[in-house]
């Protein structure tokens, strides 16, 4: 019974249906396919000054091109690690591997994650982006050392997982600098690294304020592993970005550093038992101070040869000038746009770039610095504009762009930047009298230049990158391939159908057959047509039956059985055969 | 994600005039991010100015294939084949669209056709409605499938010899110039076969990047 059923609903569908439906489910598949990887996400809401862990573990061997984004505007990566696990379960062998990241928000509100691509044997797959809340710096737990995945910290484990831990070692502080011989500017940054054997729960640093030194902490801390005098340590560090202000010895003293670390508890047997407490019976916090040693750093006074008009900035710079036309009408402004980067304190540049004139006025906007910090130097981009407008009717104006002169620490010489001359071509304002107008000659030189200037090979900024967004098309491919073999099938169906009905067509062509038989003389020519078209009747039993009543009768007088006839039955049987012909359009 | 840091350190290089320096700033974010048509063209620029002129004649043609109506990217090719100075085959045709748009284009012509029926009963419109939707359908899929295919390169070194096989054994039947856009026809190992004066040829890969 059950059988039936199935055989009957198999057959119902059509063999054109199943094939679509497999070429559908093969074809699809990819675009459904599950991504090869679990997400794990620490929190989802944290604290300015806590940290926060973010898993991806691979269930799939292959996995490729997994870069996971290590700075963001929201986020910097403190701390990664990857691990990977082999399981055999039943003689089958599976492998995971897992990638942690250890993330320190960089602002309060919300906290982005991004989605991070990555290949798969030919396919291209995506993880989920997120978004963490982070909110204003929690009390409990004051600047403390994130964990790195692989290697947790007492704090985050239960302390009676921790027996084998030294808790009797306290963290020890180490200060360098990175340049004990500055020059007077130079920027240098003090390291301050914090050694614990995993027992460190949290930290509290003062703030370092040091007589002719610009001193400012950065927000880049890091933590690692690092042997020391042959045991392994977990390092906290911080970095603290200097100028010095004058030359001479400098002494950065030796400071406080609070910590919260975790002990072993004295045992004496005397004390209260609280049953609430019994499984931190092992262990205490303890509040500490480690002193930072002082370092001594020696600053280096300038040559004595600067040059006229040198800020006193000492380090890399680049000045960078770009003008949006080289040709304008009297009383338009043409647009500067400067770009400034450098690693040394911006804050002593002046910023005034243009050299002032009685010929143009002189307009500057807001000056936009952004600071970043590489590899511990802290480097800064400056852009700004400055709209300047011509006071002559027409001409050639030259506009002469200021040097900026620093001292580069690396090649010890004085360097002049920036230092440019634009040559503007002013036109009369439109509507003006042509008193002073240019000749034809130079408009076009002027042109040219306009077009040679415009032509220059030329990069694109930061933002401008940026603002690309690339849409991947590789799901799209799969959904192609289908419609193409869709659209094949049914261009297929379509071109089968029009040669079959064209065959029908010729082999029934009522209006033809109906003419012939209308022009017909002889009752054999009626007869023949009618004879031919019975051999395509099919399985029409009823058509069949009249067709061969109507050639039996036909046979009848043509072979002379039947005596009685006339030109009223010729007609009777002609009009006979043209209702059997419109019988058989209707049944076609 | 790009990060911001790196772009600007990519930057200062550029601008500094350590155009090398540059150079593997910028191969270094283009490889660890998705494809970005505008890093692409300021590792190009950097090239260029390194004068490596081949390879920056490469990446600007990658570029191309992204964004490929871009005026500066376009005017950037202009200047490095004029700075090279060869004839060089006319691919605007074959790259004037993005392989998404490509892609859009066929879907859409292949869902008009499944139901050109629906659209109209007159016999002149579903004629109409057919050949446009066949002319569109035949150019997208023609310039889709070049562009997936790796089919052309450029050459990177000053100077490169063909060869009549596929080794150096084989006898050597021309010699390309840095800059020179070839069609390859195969690829086979460390070699390619490209179109060359006419003929077939075969060239070490190292020194085309392909595009």
């Amino acid at each position: 019974m059950v059988n039936q059923v199935l055989i009957s609903l198999i057959k119902s569908i059509k063999a054109r249906n199943l094939f679509l439906l497999v070429l559908f489910c093969v074809f699809l598949n990819p675009v459904f396919a599950i991504d090869p990887v679990l997400v794990t996400v620490g929190s989802q809401q944290i604290g300015i000054n806590q940290t926060l862990s973010v898993s991806f573990t691979f269930s799939q061997a292959g996995v490729e091109g997994f870069n996971f984004p290590r700075n963001t505007a929201d986020y910097e990566v403190v701390a990664s690690s990857s691990s990977s696990n082999i399981q055999v379960i039943n003689g089958k062998i599976s492998q995971s591997k897992t990638l942690s990241y250890v993330l320190k928000p960089l602002h309060e509100g919300s906290m982005n994650i991004p989605a991070v691509s990555y290949s798969h044997g030919a396919q291209v797959y995506q993880t989920q982006p997120t978004q963490i809340t982070v909110t204003a710096a929690t009390i409990q737990a004051p600047n403390p050392p994130p964990s790195i995945g692989g290697m947790p910290t007492i704090a985050n484990q239960h302390p009676m997982a921790q027996r084998q831990a030294n808790t009797s070692a306290d963290p020890i502080v180490v200060n360098s600098a990175s340049n004990y011989n500055p020059y007077v500017n130079q920027q240098f940054f003090i390291k301050t690294k914090i050694y614990h054997r995993g027992n460190l729960k949290g930290l509290s640093l003062a703030t370092l304020q040091i007589d002719h030194v610009n001193i400012k902490r950065s927000d880049q801390s890091k933590e690692y592993t690092e042997v020391k005098n042959g045991l392994e340590y977990m390092v906290y560090e911080i970095d603290y970005i200097a100028f010095p202000l004058k030359s001479g010895p400098i002494r950065i003293p030796e400071y406080d550093v609070n910590a919260t670390v975790i002990r072993e508890r004295p045992r004496n047997m005397g004390t209260r038992i609280d049953p609430f407490t019994f499984m931190n019976y092992l262990f205490e916090e303890s509040e500490i101070v480690v002193k930072a040693p002082a370092i001594n750093i020696n600053v280096k006074p300038l040559p004595a040869n600067a040059p006229k008009g040198f800020s006193g900035y000492v380090g890399s710079l680049a000045v960078n000038h770009q003008v949006d036309k080289l040709s304008v009408n009297s009383g338009d402004p043409i647009t500067f746009k400067t770009n400034v980067y450098g690693n040394g304190n911006s804050k002593i540049l002046d910023f005034e770039f243009f050299e002032k004139s009685q010929l143009y006025s002189i307009y500057k906007d807001k000056e936009n610095l952004n600071v970043e910090i590489n590899s511990g130097v802290e480097h800064f981009g400056l852009n700004t504009s400055t709209a300047i407008i011509p006071e002559r009717k027409s001409g050639k104006l030259i506009i002469k762009a200021k040097p900026l002169i620093s001292f580069n620490p690396v090649t010890k010489k004085f360097e002049s930047h920036g230092e440019e001359e634009f040559e503007i071509l002013v036109k009369p304002a439109t509507g003006a009298d042509s008193n002073g107008s240019i000749s034809d000659e130079e408009a076009l030189q002027a042109k040219a230049k306009t077009e040679e200037f415009k032509k220059e090979i030329s990069i694109y900024s930061v933002d401008e990158i940026q603002s690309y967004k690339y849409w991947r098309s590789f799901k799209l491919d799969y959904l192609l391939i289908f419609l193409l073999i869709l659209n094949l099938a049914y261009f297929t169906r379509y071109i089968l159908r029009r040669v079959k009905f064209k065959t029908n067509e010729d082999k029934f062509d009522f209006k033809l057959l109906t003419a012939r038989i209308k022009k017909a003389t002889e009752l054999e020519e009626i007869s023949s047509v009618i004879k031919d078209l019975e051999k395509e009747l099919g399985d029409n039993e009823r058509l069949k039956e009249k067709f061969k009543h109507f050639t039996q009768e036909t046979d009848k007088y043509n072979y002379g059985f039947m005596k009685n006839f006339n030109e009223a039955k010729f007609d009777e049987l002609k009009s006979t055969a043209i209702n059997l012909i419109k019988e058989l359009k209707v049944n076609a | 994600m790009l990060d911001n840091s790196e772009l600007k350190v990519a930057e200062d290089y550029y601008l500094q005039g350590d155009f090398e320096l540059a150079t593997e700033a910028y191969l270094g974010l283009s490889d660890s991010s998705s494809p970005n048509p505008k890093l692409l063209v300021n590792k190009a620029v950097s090239e260029f100015k390194s004068g490596n002129y081949g390879a920056s004649l490469a990446d600007l043609y990658r570029a191309k294939k992204l964004t490929p109506r871009d005026s500066r990217l376009n005017t950037n090719i202009e200047l490095v084949q004029d700075e090279l100075n060869l004839d060089q085959p006319n691919l605007s045709f074959l790259n004037y669209f993005t392989v998404n748009e490509l892609l859009i284009a066929l879907l859409v012509t292949n869902i008009f056709f499944v139901f050109r029926w629906r659209l109209t009963k007159s016999k002149i419109m579903r004629f109409f409605i057919s050949f446009v939707f066949a002319i569109v359908f035949i150019a997208s899929a023609y310039s889709y499938i070049h562009q997936k295919i790796f089919n052309y390169a450029v050459v990177q070194s000053s100077s490169i010899k063909v060869y009549s096989g596929n080794n150096d054994s084989f006898s050597e039947i021309g010699e390309l110039l840095e800059g020179q856009i070839v069609n390859v026809k195969s690829r086979h190992r460390d070699w390619s076969q490209i179109s060359y004066n006419e003929q077939l040829g075969w060239v070490q890969e190292d020194n085309l990047g392909y595009f």
